[in-house]
C-alpha cells in the first residue's frame, strides 16, 4: 500500500510539472499584461514595473523562476494587488471555499444516494417517479439558476436563509445546496441503475433468503456493491464543485479561492494564476489518488497494483 | 409414519410479460416428509426454479403474480403471510442453496459475517456465541482452518469452497427444509460428487427435509428418495425414484432417461434427444402441453389434457397413455435395457 501511494505521488509530481509548464506557455501566449488595464503611463514606469516582477527576462529565465518558485511553495507577490503576496490570497480565501466544497460534497453525496436508493427500492413505483424527477431536474436546471430561484424564494419571500455574505453556517446551506443538486443527481441516478442491477443478482436473493429486512438487504449487501459508480464520480465531483463554486461563490457574494482563480486570468495577474491552478491542480490529483484507494477499501477484491499485503 | 413437512397443492405462478401472461406454473402438487430429499427434474423452463423460489416466496411481486393454489409448511399456508412474517420463515424454517456459488455470496462482505448474520436475524444469541458457531459450521461443511476461512473474503475461495460455504449459510439457523436449486451444475465433476456427499451426509446428521431441483436424471438417482418430473410447469410424472428409474411411465420421463448417457449397459445407440421445444406458457396448448414432441401422441393428446393417473400407491403419471382404453405400448428397447442394467445393478449392490 505504501508503495502504491509512493508511486503515486510521483506520477502526482509528473503531472504536476506538466500542468505548470502548460499554464507558464498559456499564459505567456495569452495577449495584453498585468498592468494593461492601468491608467495610461510612460514606458519608462512599465519597463520599472517589468523589472520588477521579473518580466523582462527572457521567457526561459521567467520559467525557471516559476518552477522555483513552485518547488517552494512561494508564488511571490500578486502583480495586482499590491503588496499581497498570493500565498495570503489562498490562506485567506481557502479555508472558507474548502468549507463550502465539504459542505457541498456531503449533501450531494448524501442526497444523491438517499434518493438514488429509494428509486431503485420502490421501482416503478410513485417514489421512484419523484426521486427521479428531482434527479432530472437538478441534473438539467443549471446552478446558477437554481441560486437565484433559492434566493428569491427561500431567502428573500420566506426568510428562512440570509440572501448573501459569508457570516456563519447558516450563510452556507443556500450556496452548497445549489452547487450539490446538479451533481446529487447524476449521483441518484448512478446509484438508482447500480442498485437495480444489484437487486436481479443472485447474493441479493441470497440475503432476501436468509430471511433478512428489505433494509438490512440494502444496507449490509447491495448498497456497498453498488457504490462502485458512485465512488468513479468522486473524482469529477470534486473537480466540479472546485469550479462549480466560482459561479455561486459570485451570487452569493462569498470571498472564496474560485473568484480569485478566474478574475487572475482577465487581470493577467500572472503570479495568482500560477499559484491558484498548481494550488487547484494538487487538490484534485489527491483526490483521484483518494478515489482509487476508496476502491480497494470498498471492494476487496480490488487489490492497488504495487500494494503489498 | 413420517410427518408432514411440505404440501403444495394446486399452484399457480404467473407473470406479467409485455407480450402477455406466462403461466409459468400451472397447477403444481407434491408434498415432503420430514428428512425426505425430494427430485424436481424438468429442461430449462419447465417451471422448477420457479416453483422453488415460490416456496421462498422469492418471486418477485409484480411481475409476477400467485394465482392459485396454497404452499403449507406444517400445516400453515405461507401465501398469505406478509414479507415481515415471511421474513421469520425464511432462514429459519426453509432455507436456499444457489446454482452459482461465484455469485451468490456478496464480494464485499467477509465469509464470516454472511454466516453469522443468519444466526444473529434468527436467533437470540451473542455475536461471539454466533461465531462460535459459524466457525463449527465450516468444519461441519469441510472446509479446513475455519477460524482463518472465517475472516477472508470470497474471492479468496475456490468454486467447491464457496459452495460449501453458501451450504453453511443455509444450514446456520438448522432450518428444516433446504431448498437446492441446481447446487452442483455450475461446479466440475469431481466437486460435483464431493458437494452432493456433503448434502447426504448433512441430512443424515441433522434429519432435514431436501428440495433438490436439477435437470441431471443422474444426479437424482443419488440423492432423491422421491422424483417429480417437470415439464411445462406441471409435474407430468410422479414416484419415488425405483419407480421414475425403473418403471417411468409417462413419454417425457423416457425421453430423459433416454437422453442421458449410459456407458455401462451396452446401449449402442446414438444418444438420444427429445424433438423440439416446450410449449410457448403464454398460449399453453390445448391437451396435452407435451403432445407436440411426443412420439406416441394420440388424438385425444391435442385436445383434452390427461388426468394424473395412479400407477401405484406412490407413482402417478399424467399422460393419456395409462388409460384403460388406450393401445397398449411398451417402453423403447434401449430404454427398457437401460432399466435392466440399472436393477442389475441395483441387486449387484445388494
Amino acid at each position: 500500500m505504501l508503495r502504491y501511494i509512493f508511486k503515486r505521488l510521483v506520477y502526482i509530481l509528473i503531472a504536476l510539472f506538466i500542468i505548470i509548464t502548460a499554464t507558464f506557455f498559456l499564459m505567456k501566449l495569452a495577449p495584453g499584461s498585468p498592468f494593461a488595464s492601468e491608467r495610461d503611463f510612460p514606458p519608462q514606469i512599465e519597463e520599472q514595473l517589468n523589472a520588477k516582477y521579473g518580466l523582462d527576462n527572457p521567457w526561459y529565465i521567467q520559467y525557471k523562476d516559476y518552477l522555483v518558485d513552485t518547488v517552494s511553495f512561494d508564488f511571490g507577490e500578486s502583480m495586482k494587488y499590491k503588496g499581497r503576496s498570493t500565498n495570503d490570497i489562498i490562506s485567506e480565501s481557502f479555508p472558507i471555499s474548502l468549507t463550502l466544497g465539504i459542505e457541498a460534497m456531503i449533501l450531494s453525496i448524501g442526497l444523491g444516494i438517499f434518493l438514488g436508493v429509494v428509486a431503485a427500492l420502490y421501482h416503478n413505483k410513485f417514489p421512484d417517479y419523484l426521486a427521479s424527477t428531482i434527479a432530472v431536474l437538478g441534473i438539467s436546471v443549471p446552478s446558477f439558476i437554481l441560486a437565484g430561484l433559492m434566493q428569491y424564494f427561500l431567502a428573500f419571500k420566506l426568510d428562512l436563509f440570509p440572501v448573501s455574505g459569508w457570516k456563519g453556517f447558516n450563510y452556507s446551506i443556500l450556496p452548497a445546496l445549489a452547487i450539490a443538486i446538479t451533481h446529487a443527481g447524476f449521483i441518484a441516478k448512478l446509484t438508482r441503475s447500480s442498485m437495480l442491477e444489484q437487486a436481479n443478482s443472485d447474493y441479493v436473493k441470497m440475503a432476501r433468503s436468509k430471511g433478512l429486512g428489505k433494509w438490512s438487504v440494502v444496507i449490509r449487501h447491495s448498497l456497498r456493491n453498488a457504490l462502485m459508480p458512485v465512488i468513479t464520480y468522486l473524482g469529477p465531483l470534486t473537480a466540479g464543485v472546485v469550479t462549480g463554486s466560482f459561479i455561486i461563490e459570485q451570487i452569493f457574494a462569498i470571498p472564496g479561492l474560485g473568484r480569485h482563480f478566474v478574475t487572475s486570468i482577465t487581470n493577467r495577474d500572472y503570479t495568482v494564476i500560477m499559484g491558484t491552478t498548481v494550488f487547484y491542480s494538487i487538490i484534485l490529483l489527491f483526490a483521484v489518488l483518494v478515489v482509487d484507494i476508496l476502491y480497494s477499501v470498498i471492494d476487496p477484491r480490488i487489490k492497488l497494483k504495487g500494494a503489498k499485503k | 409414519m413420517k410427518k408432514k413437512l411440505l404440501e403444495v397443492n394446486d399452484l399457480k405462478i404467473n407473470f406479467k410479460t409485455y407480450a402477455g401472461i406466462v403461466q409459468a406454473v400451472r397447477g403444481v402438487s407434491f408434498e415432503l416428509f420430514e428428512g425426505e430429499t425430494l427430485a424436481i427434474v424438468g429442461e430449462s423452463g419447465s417451471g422448477k426454479s420457479v416453483t422453488s423460489n415460490a416456496i421462498m416466496k422469492l418471486i418477485p411481486q409484480p411481475p409476477g403474480l400467485y394465482a392459485g393454489g396454497e404452499i403449507k409448511l406444517e400445516g400453515r399456508n405461507l401465501i398469505p403471510l406478509t414479507e415481515k412474517q415471511m421474513s421469520k420463515v425464511r432462514g429459519n424454517d426453509i432455507a436456499m442453496i444457489f446454482q452459482d456459488p461465484m455469485t451468490a455470496l456478496n464480494p464485499t462482505m467477509r465469509i464470516g459475517r454472511q454466516i453469522t448474520e443468519v444466526i444473529l436475524k434468527h436467533q437470540k444469541i451473542s455475536a461471539s456465541e454466533a461465531k462460535d458457531r459459524a466457525i463449527k459450521l465450516l468444519d461441519l461443511v469441510g472446509i479446513p482452518m475455519p477460524e482463518k476461512r472465517f475472516k477472508q473474503f470470497p474471492h479468496e475461495f475456490s468454486g467447491g469452497m464457496r459452495q460449501r460455504v453458501v451450504i453453511a449459510i443455509a444450514l446456520a439457523a438448522d432450518p428444516k427444509l433446504l431448498i437446492a436449486d441446481e447446487p452442483t451444475t455450475a461446479l466440475d465433476v469431481t466437486i460435483q460428487a464431493q458437494i452432493l456427499e456433503l448434502m447426504k451426509d448433512i441430512q443424515k446428521k441433522r434429519g432435514t427435509s431436501i428440495i433438490f431441483i436439477t435437470h441431471d436424471l443422474g444426479v437424482v438417482a443419488n440423492v432423491a428418495d422421491r422424483v417429480a418430473v417437470m415439464y411445462a410447469g406441471q409435474i407430468v410424472e410422479y414416484g419415488t425414484v425405483n419407480d421414475i428409474f425403473y418403471n417411468p411411465k409417462h413419454p417425457y420421463t423416457w425421453g430423459l432417461l433416454g437422453s442421458m448417457p449410459d456407458l455401462k449397459n451396452n446401449v449402442k445407440e446414438e444418444l438420444r434427444t427429445i424433438p423440439g421445444s416446450p410449449p410457448d406458457l403464454i398460449h399453453p396448448p390445448k391437451g396435452d402441453a407435451f403432445a407436440p414432441r411426443n412420439e406416441y401422441a394420440m388424438a385425444i393428446d391435442y385436445e383434452e389434457e390427461p388426468p394424473m393417473f395412479q400407477v401405484s400407491e406412490t407413482h402417478f403419471a399424467k399422460t393419456w397413455l395409462l388409460h384403460p382404453d388406450a393401445p397398449a405400448i411398451e417402453v423403447p428397447e434401449s430404454i427398457s435395457r437401460r432399466i435392466e442394467g440399472y436393477l442389475k445393478e441395483a441387486q449387484g449392490n445388494g
